[in-house]
């Protein structure tokens, strides 16, 4: 499977702010970081993606979103798309 | 065999808004197939009945509750503070800097937070006996909040 086109993943990418899946290592990445579900919603909603990061697993691609919280925070998200959309990690960039 | 695609559990813990909540029964889903059970749920329903459990209960706020709070209303914390009528916000920062320890604020702060947070909920009735269960509430130990979601 190809990567997406940039207008379809961008809907998803919207879309997964309200119905994506974190996964438990987003989670704990997350935690760590000092973020939390509603900065990972405001980047998710605000934030830019690039066109695509890598092939994560057989044909599921991972698209990193760039963006920033509430606060003006940077914040990072690594999404793989499946059947559906999953953070798979949180990145604090200026770190 | 074919891979079991979701399964339920009891008092789901999460975590991802800086204090304990504790969801009475949820279902989880394994996505890619990797073994990574994530909860199958829609994070503003989440986020909502967080939001309405705080509004609601005469609990008292720590730091990452009215952290939560002020980034669900999407308030920076110079607009949360303006909401409140401070005149600056180092007061907010203050609050939020004790994280998960009790924000100290006074009772009429918690009862005016509450009373906005009510305000966005819809509710257009504040009653007395809300107000004096938030006045009389000791700080004592932080409870999680528990919810029952309805699918």
């Amino acid at each position: 499977m190809k990567p997406l086109p940039s207008a379809e993943l961008h809907r998803l990418i919207r879309h997964a702010s309200n119905h994506g899946f974190r996964s438990i290592h987003a989670r704990r990445r997350m935690e760590e970081r000092q973020f939390d579900f509603n900065d990972l919603t405001h980047c998710l909603r605000t934030g830019r993606h690039n066109p695509f990061l890598d092939e994560f697993k057989n044909g599921t691609w991972r698209y990193r979103v760039e963006g920033r919280n509430i606060d003006g925070r940077a914040i990072d998200l690594v999404v793989a798309i499946a059947n559906t959309i999953i953070i798979v990690t949180v990145i604090n960039p200026n770190r | 065999m074919a891979r079991k695609k979701s399964k339920t559990k009891k008092n789901y813990l999460i975590k991802g808004y800086g204090f304990p909540v504790i969801v009475d029964e949820i279902e989880l889903d394994d996505p890619l197939g990797d073994g990574d059970w994530v909860p199958r749920i829609n994070e503003v329903k989440l986020g909502h009945a967080v939001f309405e459990a705080l509004a609601i209960s005469p609990i008292r706020f720590t730091g990452t509750h009215i952290s939560f709070i002020r980034k669900f209303m999407n308030m920076t914390q110079e607009d949360f503070a303006m909401a409140l009528g401070l005149l600056n916000h180092g007061a907010v920062s203050k609050w939020e800097r004790k994280s998960s320890d009790f924000a100290g604020m006074k009772p009429g702060t918690e009862v005016l937070i509450k009373a906005i947070m009510r305000e966005r909920l819809g509710h257009r009735e504040f009653p007395i006996a809300d107000i004096k269960a938030i006045a009389a509430e000791e700080e004592g130990e932080v409870k999680p909040i528990r919810l029952h979601l309805v699918a």
